[in-house]
């Protein structure tokens, strides 16, 4: 077995990431049919329905899910759709304050736009209240002002009113209480995940459960050139593709080195000689 | 009466929501309700009951200077600033926004982004194809890795069709069942919870 | 180079989180207490703020019943106190016991009779085949409660490999998402701290 300390393979993987941001590759982003799925479904959505956002990731998952929340608040503002945020993660809240920045800046207005309900405690059993009454589980929004007061929430009193949820899920609550939850209502869902755990949620695709899957970083990318709104994720392709290409290399060579030096202990062994 | 009537609670309380999914009772759907709400305030208390009890930790190690103490100083003098600005200024207040989008958050996306060099030193060192499991596995990595990003269709234009298969149709399957069992398994601890088999929660039992 | 005091601050700590790649060292450890002290006020905060619109405030507006779940909510702090925390047991056992129905009984639903029925897919394909046959023998390679038979034992090293194969495509994905965070993490140091990034 080859000893190398592995600063050094520290230091490889942070030049494969950071060279290709100094001189950018080039290389071509294809658009997936995930990404394409929930693309179709928010265009497929009239101006003025009413999606409810929840932005329920920290800050751990910025670099993964960021970029994504960033594009679709974009998207959303284009088609004209309204925007219900909230959070089931404590610290999903500053997350919804960004995707209401983003509103803010096209001219959107809080409270008939969008409306920011901030964080609901209680995990899956705080998705159940809310589900089942929005206004008496959220009494006010993020600015005080009481949800008989706010436009965009009248006639809004169960899910069943929304058109679309997008669920961030990076951490739990996520998608898995989502879809619990949704049951009664058959709202549809579109899972925005960061790429560690897609594969636990592609059994709610094929089943009909969600309209698609937004993956971590690639798939904002890819939605980014659905809508023209290219962005961090697009920049971050080339970083991306040659930090994979580290890891394959690390395990191909990790295999390589370690079944030549098993052969070569086997023959020293053979032989009678030393191992070495 | 002090384990039994908090036991009793929780079978009564878990049945009625059980049911109230089941059977179309308004009396059972106002109750569910009401309870549902009920948790979400005491969820809010126990967010702060957590950081009141982690304070207190930390005060205890300050004041009988245990191991590393030291450290603890600009813990608390953060907690005070950054929960004071909170409470009397709200979370919208500048100071409370400026801590978490300036200490928390950059430290907290650095510290999981430290794990991709724990994870290259592991595939270099530890990922091995012993066998055929082995080597399934690592095959199907580094497909996947190829597939979802530019190197694969580089390669050969099919890599992506050939990730999207592998997600679609032996990971699903492998994760439905996966998922299954898990189901299975929640309803028989449900069960145990709620009969009072189970009385973990009750701590000090 | 930026010239704000917030970059700065988050581009210093940010390497000395880093700093533990070299080794162990002061200023990690630092970073670590400081995000442990602003993680707990944050959360004090914000529970405190839905305490006051979801309870204190309906109060106030005559809605006497948040009474009620205020006051178990205070209960609660007895677990603070060694003699006195079992009256915690009643606000926890109302937690507890609503988590788990809330979940049970979204899961039989969400995870047993729709999953099973996306599972009853007519033999035709390939792809319907091994869907069928790796549900199956996932199901059957966790079956623990009987001695296997030889159909049971062969069906659960097939899926063995239906499961090497999802933990390979999860491993690529992990590995996809710790790449992620490192280059939002580099971008930041070297873009948004250090201005070398466009």
């Amino acid at each position: 077995m080859v000893e190398i300390d592995k600063r050094w393979l520290y230091l490889v993987l942070f030049l494969a990431v950071f060279v290709p941001m100094l001189r950018p590759l080039g290389l071509p982003v294809d658009v997936g049919k995930w990404s394409s799925d929930v693309f179709k479904a928010v265009e497929a959505l009239p101006p003025g329905s009413v999606v409810l956002l929840s932005t329920d990731f920290t800050p751990s998952a910025e670099g993964e899910v960021g970029a994504t929340r960033d594009v679709i608040a974009k998207h959303l503002v284009s088609r004209g759709l309204k925007a219900v945020l909230v959070s089931f993660v404590p610290q999903g809240v500053r997350q919804a304050d960004m995707v209401a920045a983003i509103y803010e800046a096209a001219g959107k207005r809080s409270g008939v736009d969008f409306v920011n309900l901030g964080y609901v405690p209680g995990g899956e059993t705080g998705i159940a209240a809310f589900f089942a009454d929005i206004k008496k589980t959220c009494p006010s929004d993020t600015k005080g002002v009481p949800v008989e007061q706010i436009p965009l929430l009248q006639g809004l009193d169960t899910i069943e009113g929304i058109s679309l949820i997008i669920q961030f899920h990076t951490t739990v609550p996520g998608a898995h209480e989502y879809v619990r939850q949704l049951v009664p209502y058959g709202v549809p869902l579109a899972i925005v995940i960061s790429t560690g755990a897609m594969a636990t949620v592609t059994v709610y695709v094929q089943a009909g459960q969600a309209v698609g899957i937004l993956g971590g970083l690639q798939a904002a990318a890819e939605y980014e050139k659905l809508t023209g709104f290219l962005g961090a994720a697009t920049k971050a392709m080339d970083s991306q593709s040659m930090g994979y290409l580290v890891f394959i290399s690390a395990i191909v060579l990790g295999n390589v080195f370690y079944f030549a030096g098993k052969r070569a202990a086997s023959r020293s062994g053979a032989a009678g000689g030393k191992r070495i | 009466m002090r384990r039994e009537a908090p036991l009793i609670l929780s079978s009564v309380i878990g049945i009625v929501v059980i049911l109230e999914a089941f059977v179309q009772v308004p009396l059972l759907t106002t109750i569910a309700k009401e309870l549902m709400d009920w948790v979400v305030i005491l969820s809010a208390a126990a967010l702060c009951l957590a950081s009141v009890h982690l304070m207190r930790t930390h005060i205890m190690k300050v004041s009988r200077r245990s191991s590393l103490w030291l450290y603890s100083v600009p813990l608390l003098v953060v907690f005070i600033v950054m929960s004071g600005a909170g409470l009397f200024g709200g979370t919208k207040a500048p100071v409370f926004t400026w801590l978490f989008d300036r200490v928390y958050a950059p430290v907290d996306a650095s510290l999981y982004g430290m794990y991709a060099f724990f994870l290259l030193s592991a595939c270099f060192r530890a990922f091995r194809a012993k066998n055929l499991l082995a080597t399934a596995l690592l095959v199907t990595g580094i497909v996947v890795m190829l597939g979802r990003s530019a190197l694969g269709p580089m390669l050969h234009h099919q890599f992506p069709t050939a990730v999207e298969w592998i997600f679609d149709i032996p990971n699903t399957a492998a994760n439905r069942g996966v998922l299954i069992g898990a189901t299975l398994g929640l309803m028989s601890a449900s069960f145990r919870l709620l009969v009072g088999i189970d009385r973990s929660y009750m701590a000090g039992e | 180079m930026s010239t704000d005091i917030g970059v700065w601050v988050a581009g210093l700590l940010t390497l000395a989180t880093y700093s533990y790649l070299y080794k162990e060292n002061p200023a990690y450890r630092l970073a670590e207490y400081l995000v442990v002290g602003v993680g707990a006020g944050y959360t004090l905060a914000l529970g405190w703020q839905n305490i006051t619109a979801k309870a204190i405030q309906p109060i106030q507006q005559g809605r006497y019943l948040s009474l009620l779940p205020l006051l178990l909510g205070v209960l609660l702090f007895t677990k603070l106190s060694q003699k006195q925390s079992w009256i915690a047991r009643y606000p926890m056992a109302i937690m507890v016991s609503l988590g788990v129905a809330v979940s049970v009984r979204g899961a039989v639903s969400a995870n047993l009779t729709r999953q099973i029925g996306a599972t009853m897919l007519p033999l035709t394909s390939t792809n319907n085949i091994l869907m069928v046959l790796g549900t199956a023998t996932v199901l059957g390679y966790f079956f623990f409660t009987f001695p296997a038979n030889k159909a049971l034992t062969y069906g659960s090293r097939v899926g063995q490999m239906f499961l090497m194969v999802a933990f390979g495509a999860m491993i690529g994905s992990v590995v996809m998402l710790r790449i992620a965070i490192l280059i939002s993490r580099i971008t930041f140091v070297f873009g948004d701290w250090w201005g070398i990034l466009k």
